[in-house]
This record gives C-alpha cells, structure tokens and sequence, in this order.
C-alpha cells in the first residue's frame, strides 16, 4: 500500500509538471451514439467547439465521427470533451485520443502522467512510450454501454483508494486500440 | 381513404432507403434541445371558419438547462374567440348551447392568450450507434384565458390549467417511432356577462400521439449545407370529459341536440402529415395539417376535434442560437 502510495505522489508530481514540454494531445476521435440527423451533429459539433482547448471539429455526418484538433500549448480535458457530447443530448461510443511526446515517456505503475491527470492502462503492461501513444479511454462515459461492462472488472481491478483522492486530478482509465 | 393509405405506404416505403428523424412537427421527441442552446420557435395553425380566416400565432423560446432537461417558455395569440362568450351562449330556459349554434365565422380581433411554460426531463437515454430509445417525463403549466367554449382543452392556445406525461422514442437506424401520452387538468374560465358570474369547467382530458419521422434527402450527408426534407405521419388525440357550467353558482343543464357533441365528452385521432425542411442543418420550416381519418362512408373513423374546422394548417419556423 504503502509502494503504492509513493507511486501515485510521483505520478501526480509528473503529471502537474509543465505538460507542454513533454506531451500534448493532438487529436481525438469521437463516434458519438444516437446520431442521426445534420442539425443534431452541428448543435454536437458547436458544443465542442466551445471548449478552450478545441481548435477543430471535422464531423462526418454520415457516420457520426467526430476528428477533433486541439490547440497546441492547451490542457486538453477529455472527459470535459465527452460530457460535452452529453450535454448536446446525445453519448460517446468510442473515444480515440493521440497524445504526441516530444521525449520519451516513463511510466509509473502502468500510467501516464499528463497536465495534472493521470491515465492508467487497463490492459497491457508498459515501461516507456517514445514518440506518441493513441489511447482508446475506458469507461461509461466515453464507450458503449455494453462495451464498458466487458471492461468494468479490469477497470475495478486497476482502481487504487487515491484515484478519487484529488478533485484536481482526473483520474483516466486507458487501453491501445 | 386510399390517397391516406398510399401515403403512409409511401412513408414506410422510403423509410427503407433513409435515415429517420424525430424532430416531429406535432409531438415533442423524448429528446431534448441541447444545453446552453436558446431555440425560438413561432407555431402557426390556421382554418377556415366558414369563411372567416382563423389564426393563431405563438413564440416558444426553448433553453437547455442540461443534456436531460429542457424549459420552454411560450406565448399566443389568436382571432378564434371575442372577448366574452355570445351573450346567447346561455338561454334564456337556462341551458348552455355552443357558440356555433348562434354564431358562425364572425370576426374577432388578435388577443394575447396567455403564456404558457413547459418542462421536458429525459430520464431515459440507451444510445447507440445510429439507434436509440430514450423516455422523457414533461409537465406544462398554462395560463391561457379565453372565451373557449368547447369541452375540449387545449393548454397552449385556449386553457389555463396542467398537464404532465411520458414520452417514448425509438429510433432504429430508419425508422423514428414516438408515443406521447399524457394527461390535463384544465382550470375553468370565469366571466362577468349581463346574465351574469358565468363559470365553465372543462372535461379533464387523457392526450396521446403516435408519430413517424422519415428523412427523404439528402440520401448521404456530404456537409451542414445541404437542406434536409422529411417526411411525417402523426396520429394525435384526445379523450376529454364532458363540460359544465354555472351560472351565478347554479349548474346549468347542456343542452343536448344541434351542436352539444361541442359541450359532451368526446374522443378522436386525427391525421396529420406533415413535410419539413432543414436549412443549413439549423432552420426548421414544418407544414403540416391536421385531418379527421375518414371511414370509407363519408364519416369520421376516429372521431374529429370540434374545436377547429378542418382542414387545419400549421406552418412552424424554429432556429437555434448558440449561446457558447
């Protein structure tokens, strides 16, 4: 517990470092659920538009897929980012974000540190990343429901008593696509 | 009868090679106007009187308080009704006999009807790829008084009084599916005529719709330019108990005969198709009329409302303001 404990306090450390430097998110990709008509996409597209750290939303209409661009130099909030698909009135399916290192990236506990948050890998085992990492988020905000509950035991299983410790820590839980 | 049956064939028929839709001209969806976004809507229903051009006219501003709950805010105008009920309106034998037995088609300047507030909070939201169910709760308050002299209530236009309900929408790739059922208490209406403190209190109402929503262009989205055409078929009705009367604190006796189904309980499902267009994937333009279902012998299959003289025309601009 204890190991665990000093681990987490260096994950937060790194991840309240100055992120620009190290890592930024580039791009996302949200399939967005319960999707059909032009007007619902636009009033979706300009919810997240709204957001500070959105530069671009490029929607594919017909297949509900929203590519999104972020600002260089920004905290990039993802979960600000899916509630936002929320907000519009509809869900997120699937959301694929890239992250882009300018150096190498060491991992604490299997999870990433970025701009304060913390992003932990639900599947796979990793040491380091080196140039960009796509990560697929877990979790019943950002996947369908029925996909979320084939991924609820692992994402109980990575859950440490402090991940809810800070409400200026998010707390992510990731797999690769 | 055949030309309705074609329609809805042909409804049905292009739902399979389109998209649906469930921005329904005659039924609110169980979905919700997103949040932070401020919606105007101005609703219009025009009839023919006996020859006199009936109007009715509201403004709706709609707010997303959060993805589930909406607040609408509305209010109306319309030349259906003259400040006071004819003063036949009560007999001089002391029973009630509706207006269109004394009256027909005669002008009434604009009035303000009142303002009415509406609440819709979606409580229910499976969403997946291209498909969803989603359940709204909603409830309406009105305060609408004018000289509506049928049993019949009606929120937002002629009565004051409530209403709540539930409403479900399926919407499976093609095909947009939304039931709507609900209840009003209607509040009476109060007037001070020459025969006196004249007090009519409205049937309590069950209101139910079933609509279909089907988008015929564009067959593949290319961009937010492209104008959308949908097609709609809605069923909406009422069931409503019958009305009373009092004047000065006496119950006074409908009169039965010429006219009283207008005062009696009643019950009916009319028709109504409906064409919509979206421009710039924000402006909403609805055309759309309400007819009795015919049934094949030169009656009313599921009753008629006697509170408009159909056909009814209902033209409905709306846009979205993004706020943020």
């Amino acid at each position: 517990m204890k190991t665990s404990m000093a681990k987490w306090l260096v994950l937060m450390l790194l991840s309240l470092a100055p992120f620009a430097g190290f890592a930024q998110f580039t791009s996302a990709s949200v399939r967005i659920n319960g999707l059909t008509c032009s007007s619902c996409s636009m009033a979706t597209e300009k919810a997240m538009m709204s957001l500070d750290f959105v530069e671009q939303v490029v929607m594919n209409l017909d297949a509900h897929v929203a590519t999104v661009t972020f600002k260089a130099g920004q905290k990039v909030s993802l979960k600000a980012l899916a509630q936002k698909v929320v907000d519009a009135g509809f869900s997120v399916g699937h959301l694929e974000a890239t992250l882009q290192l300018n150096t190498p990236m060491a991992l604490v506990d299997n999870s990433l540190a970025y701009g304060g948050d913390v992003y932990r890998f639900v599947s796979g085992q990793y040491s380091t990343f080196s140039t960009s990492v796509t990560i697929t988020l877990v979790g019943s905000l950002y996947m369908d429901k029925g996909e979320f509950k084939k991924w609820k035991s692992r994402v109980d299983a990575a859950a440490k008593p402090t991940d809810n410790a800070s409400p200026l820590v998010a707390v992510y839980y990731v797999t690769t696509p | 009868m055949k030309k309705y049956l074609l329609l809805l064939i042909c409804c049905f028929g292009i739902a399979r090679i389109s998209r649906a839709q469930e921005l329904f001209p005659n039924a609110e969806p169980a979905s919700n106007i997103p949040k932070g976004v401020l919606g105007l809507r101005l609703p219009n229903m025009f009839f023919n009187e006996y020859g006199r051009f009936r109007s009715w006219n509201g403004a709706t501003l709609r707010y997303g308080v959060s993805g589930r709950l909406e607040m609408d805010l509305s209010a109306s105008a319309s030349n259906h009704h003259s400040a006071l009920l004819p003063a036949g309106f009560v007999s001089t034998d002391g029973t009630v006999k509706h207006t269109h037995g004394i009256q027909k088609g005669l002008y009434y300047p604009y009035r303000f009807d009142g303002v009415d507030l509406y609440a819709k909070y979606k409580f229910l939201n499976h969403d997946h790829a291209g498909t969803h169910f989603r359940m709204a709760a909603y409830a309406e308050l009105s305060t609408d008084r004018v000289a509506h002299d049928e049993a019949e209530p009606i929120l937002f236009g002629d009565n004051a009084g409530l209403g709540a309900g539930l409403v479900a929408t399926r919407l499976i790739h093609k095909l947009a599916i939304s039931v709507t059922g609900g209840g009003i208490l209607p509040y009476y209406y109060e007037e001070h005529n020459t025969a006196g403190d004249l007090k009519l209190y409205y049937g309590k109402a069950l209101n139910y719709s079933l609509s279909f929503g089907y988008l015929l262009l564009p067959f593949h989205y290319k961009n937010y330019k492209q104008t959308n055409l949908n097609l709609y078929a809605e069923f909406v009705g009422k069931t409503y108990g019958a009305m009373r009367a009092k004047l000065n604190g006496e119950t006074l006796v409908i009169a039965s005969g010429t006219n009283s189904a207008f005062l009696e309980a009643g019950s009916y499902v009319e028709f109504r198709p409906a064409i919509q267009l979206i421009v710039l994937s924000n402006t909403r333009i609805d055309f759309s009329m309400a007819l009795p279902l015919p049934d094949g012998y030169g009656g009313d299959l599921l009753g008629k409302s006697y509170t408009r003289i159909y056909p009814v025309y209902f033209f409905t601009l709306q846009h979205y303001f993004f706020l943020k």
